[in-house]
């Protein structure tokens, strides 16, 4: 977890991910930011995500988009 | 059938007198014969691609595995690139399916939303065909996305005077940017762009903007009319407008102007674009090229210009569209590549975003960016644009004698005044009243009847009544 929050503010450091849950529907997120994070974490884990996976509910909160990512690696 | 004339308006007396007669477990069909019916009329031989493609969709969709979803892809793109390029293609110039831009899209979306398994595929022909021919959503849109619609379309709806009301408001609005706004303005634009070398810089700088309020009001005022269309019905679409001029960035431009058309790209074409392995390699490629580009960036690159590639293409196979389509993928990718650089500048300098004249530098600021692309759009040959760039540059004075020959593409003297006068008013009317209705609704249907009123007697007095067709239904 420690990880993903440290990759997230590189990309935005003005958002709480630690204890923000609508990341996406409260319009925090833009789609650019989205893909930035799409593109961070694949470098990170080797993770590719699917286009059906970009969704709301799965970048909301941080947890959300760790639970993605154990869900991918899995 | 045009949303602004006499046989349409008997259409939806007809309709909404059958549609609320009816039993409302029935309204749904008559709904789907309606669409039918509207689609008929424009061709009535034409109506065998609407249906080629609803059936085959429908029936290869009730099994999502992905050679269907290609055959879907192959016969409804087939047929869309068949009648919009048919000329390009060598083919004699052929009469397109109404509206066929638009429900291909919709066809498409749903077939894509099925394929990823992101909705159940509807088991029901009729209610799919519904979901197509949709009459008021037809011919521009707004693209309906079928998880959206479906549960709406089908549902029972009693009669609701509020409902016919407000939709009746909502349409004579629509009729008013229209006939009123659009039909005005349009004069001034085509005698400017039919030959743009000629005229001086503010007189471009007048035609552009003038262009860029009719685009608006033409499509914004369709919108208008659809959605009030549907209000009556009791149907809620979702906005395809959402004050695109008073945007701060173009990115941000994009989300609101077109809204459905840009959502659709977003979602079924440029995400699973981003997300595609090519586009992975060939952003890690890059990467080991550019290494200090920020994590993300990279991936943008190949996808923002192909979905502006294409988007410039769907208007029609003319290089100002292409030219359009390349100018908006570099404003794109020039945001987004900037944006961090932006606001470390930002920060430096000490600008604040929430300050007023902040704001509305950088309205303006995207303004004459969307304007020059859509110069490049409006202009029949390329060489047109480079004329009103070049001419807007070298050539803009303002003085007496510039002012004077601005006023001209709306006539002579005193006739030519007044027009830009009365066209001034109108605009600014309509803008005042829109802020009205959206800061107090409430309070703005009490005076509903009096607005409602004096758009009647301007479209009257105004109005330019050839102007029945509108700009968007040609893509």
């Amino acid at each position: 977890m420690e990880e993903l929050l440290k990759l997230l503010s590189d990309i935005r450091d003005d958002v709480d991910f630690e204890n923000e849950t609508e990341l996406v529907d409260g319009k925090i997120l833009t789609s650019f930011d989205i893909i930035q994070i799409i593109g961070a974490i694949d470098d990170e884990y080797d993770i590719a995500i699917p286009a059906p996976e970009i969704v709301p509910k799965n970048f909301n909160s941080a947890e959300a988009i760790l639970a993605l990512i154990e869900r991918l690696k899995g | 059938m045009s949303l602004v004339s006499l046989p349409f308006l008997i259409f939806i007396c007809v309709l909404l007198i059958l549609y609320y007669r009816m039993d409302s477990r029935h309204q749904w069909k008559i709904l789907l014969l309606a669409g039918l019916f509207f689609h008929a009329w424009s061709n009535p031989y034409l109506i065998i691609f609407l249906l080629i493609s609803i059936i085959s969709t429908w029936k290869l969709m009730q099994n999502p595995v992905k050679s269907h979803f290609i055959w879907v892809l192959v016969i409804n793109l087939g047929i869309l690139i068949l009648f919009k390029y048919s000329v390009n293609l060598g083919v004699k110039d052929l009469a397109a399916p109404l509206g066929i831009s638009y429900y291909t899209f919709m066809t498409i979306g749903y077939a894509h939303d099925v394929y990823d398994r992101k909705i159940e595929p509807e088991k029901d022909l009729y209610h799919y065909a519904l979901f197509v021919s949709f009459f008021p959503q037809m011919t521009q849109g707004p693209i309906g996305v079928y998880q959206e619609m479906m549960p709406q379309l089908t549902a029972r709806h009693s009669f609701d005077m509020d409902n016919i009301k407000k939709g009746a408001y909502r349409i004579l609005v629509g009729i008013f940017k229209k006939m009123v706004i659009a039909g005005r303005v349009a004069f001034y634009v085509d005698t400017v762009y039919a030959d743009p070398g000629s005229f001086a810089g503010l007189t471009l700088i007048v035609a552009t903007a003038f262009y860029l309020i009719q685009l608006y009001a033409d499509f914004s005022g369709y919108m208008d009319i659809v959605c009030g269309i549907s209000n009556m019905l009791g149907i809620d679409l979702k906005e395809n407008f959402n004050r695109p001029y008073l945007s701060k960035n173009i990115p941000e431009y994009w989300t609101r102007w077109h809204i459905s058309l840009n959502e659709w790209y977003k979602t079924h074409l440029f995400m699973p674009a981003v997300t595609s392995g090519f586009n992975r390699s060939f952003a890690k490629g890059l990467g080991r090229v550019f290494k200090k580009a920020k994590k993300g960036t990279l991936r943008l690159i190949l996808p923002t210009v192909m979905v502006w590639v294409v988007t410039g293409i769907w208007h029609g196979a003319r290089l100002s569209y292409l030219g359009w389509g390349v100018y908006f993928a570099i404003v794109m990718l020039i945001s987004f590549c900037t944006q961090s650089y932006v606001k470390k500048l930002n920060e430096k300098i000490g600008w604040n975003r929430d300050n007023i004249f902040v704001k509305i530098f950088r309205i303006i600021r995207t303004l004459v960016i969307v304007a020059a692309g859509e110069v490049i759009f409006r202009s029949e040959r390329f060489s047109d644009a480079l004329a009103v760039f070049r001419n807007i540059l070298t050539t803009t004075r303002i003085n007496g004698s510039a002012v004077a020959a601005a006023m001209t593409p709306f006539g002579n003297g005193n006739q030519a005044a007044a027009s830009m006068l009365i066209i001034t008013v109108l605009i600014t009317a309509q803008a005042v009243i829109e802020i009205a209705k959206e800061r107090d609704e409430k309070a703005f249907t009490g005076h509903r009847y009096i607005y409602a009123a004096a758009m009647m007697v301007t479209i009257v007095l105004f109005g330019v009544s050839g102007a029945s067709n509108f700009m968007y239904q040609a893509f």
